[in-house]
This record gives structure tokens, sequence and C-alpha cells, in this order.
């Protein structure tokens, strides 16, 4: 046990980067060629090429489960924020006008990404997962703070 | 610095007895301790691949951000060639409705 904890634990390291470095190749052999592709295609709006670049290049990015996880809080809270980007990005599709070729392509690019994504980044999205981890910080409840501190409410409303 | 020179006495001590305390740690739980060396010894070309793959993303990162960017310039190259175009046409129509 206490020969083969050590090396386990620096074994796993290693198979980490290992991944990392496979995601990092793999990215540049296959999704480089049909990222570029589809940045030189007249079928497809500028929107859909900024998404295609956007997710190549989120592709390696280590906040991606974390920011998926606060949005996806955000729309079972009823956040108005979330909401009204959902809307934007829904009518911005249905107002665009490129090919229905070039949106499968960029549907199969979305999802090459996330296979990346998650072939390096399992330790993270489980950490993400998590139900009571949470990388932002709560809103301070303000009132509470305002009646029970009555020198500090000055602070606070100057803060706010 | 010239106190440290003249009594480097209790750099000596607290030297010694803070390698003490590092030894007597690793005698007793010797897993934390070969987990740091094996690290030690690792870590060097950990950090070698891992800059090699750093700067292989950046570069691709930078490609083709400047190629959407490029495609970007040469799609309002192109409205604005439209544009213009229908202006004329347009003008050309007043004109010669006007004439």
């Amino acid at each position: 046990m206490e020969i083969t904890l050590p090396i386990v634990i620096v074994s796993l390291l290693f198979y980490q980067a290992y991944l990392y470095g496979k995601a990092v190749y793999m990215r540049r052999m296959v999704m480089m060629k049909r990222v570029t592709m589809f940045l030189e295609r007249t079928d497809a709006s500028d929107q859909l090429k900024m998404l295609a670049a956007t997710a190549f290049v989120d592709s390696l990015s280590l906040k991606l489960p974390f920011q998926l996880v606060s949005f996806r809080k955000k729309r079972q809270d009823n956040d108005p924020g979330a909401k009204r980007a959902e809307r934007r990005a829904k009518e911005n599709l249905r107002k665009d006008r490129s090919s229905l070729h070039a949106r499968q392509e960029l549907d199969s690019l979305i999802e090459m990404m996330f296979t990346i994504n998650l072939s390096f980044n399992k330790p993270l999205v489980i950490l993400a997962s998590l139900p009571h981890f949470r990388v932002e910080r709560k809103p301070v409840p303000k009132d509470f703070y305002a009646e029970s501190f009555q020198h500090g409410h000055m602070k606070i409303k100057e803060m706010c | 610095m010239a106190e440290e020179a003249k009594d480097p006495g209790w750099v000596k001590d607290l030297s010694h007895e803070t390698f003490q305390a590092c030894l007597a740690f690793y005698d007793k739980n010797p897993v934390i301790g070969s987990i740091g060396f094996l690290l030690l010894l690792s870590s060097v070309p950990l950090i070698i691949v891992l800059r090699y793959m750093t700067k292989m993303k950046r570069v691709d990162n930078q490609l083709i951000v400047d190629k959407y960017r490029l495609e970007l310039e040469a799609s309002a190259k192109k409205m604005k060639r439209k544009s213009s175009k229908a202006a004329v046409r347009a003008a050309s129509t007043t004109t010669t409705a006007g004439g």
C-alpha cells in the first residue's frame, strides 16, 4: 500500500496530462481542417461562423463545465437574463439564412467540441456537477444586514 | 544583512530544526513523502510537455480567430459592394424617373 498508492496517484496525473495532449493533437489534426472548411463556406452566415470559431476555442477550455452548470442553474431558477439570452438565440437562428447542410455541419462541430472537452475534462465535470459546489458568490442579503447593524447601514448603501 | 553576517547562529538553528521536523514528518507518514518525491522527479517532463501543449493550443486559437476576422472583413466588403450597387441602381432609377 505504501508503495503502490504514490505510484498510482502520480500515474493518474501523467494519464491526465496524456489525455490533454491527445485532445490538443486531435483538435489540431481533425477539428481544425473542418473548422477552416466551415469558415470558407459561402452558404453560412457570419453568426454560424462565429459559433464555429468559438466552439473551436472552447473545446480546450477548462471553464466550460462550470459555465454549463451555472447556465443550467440559472435556467432552472427562471433567471430573466438566461431566458432573454435563450430567446434571442432562438430568434437569431430562425432569422438566419444559411443552408441546412451548413447547420448540420455546425451541429457536428459542436458535438465534436463536447467530445474533445469531455475526453480530458472529466475531473472538473465531476467537480462542477457536485450539488453544493459553487464558484460564483451568493448575493448578500442586504435588508438583513441593514437591520441588524445600524452602523453598517450607510456602508452597505454606499457599496450598492 | 550585516547583523546576519555577524551572528548566523539562529539561521543555522532554524534550518536545522525545520529539517529535523521535515524528516520526522516523512518518517511518520512515508506515503506523503514518496508522493512528493515522485512529483519532484516528474515535474520537469510534465512542465515541458504541458508548455508545448499550451503553446500549440494558443497558436491554433490565434489561427482560427484570425481566419474568422478575415472572413468577417470579406463579408463586410461584399455587403458594402452590394449596398453601393443598390444605391447606384436606385440613383439611376431616380434620375431616369426625374428626367
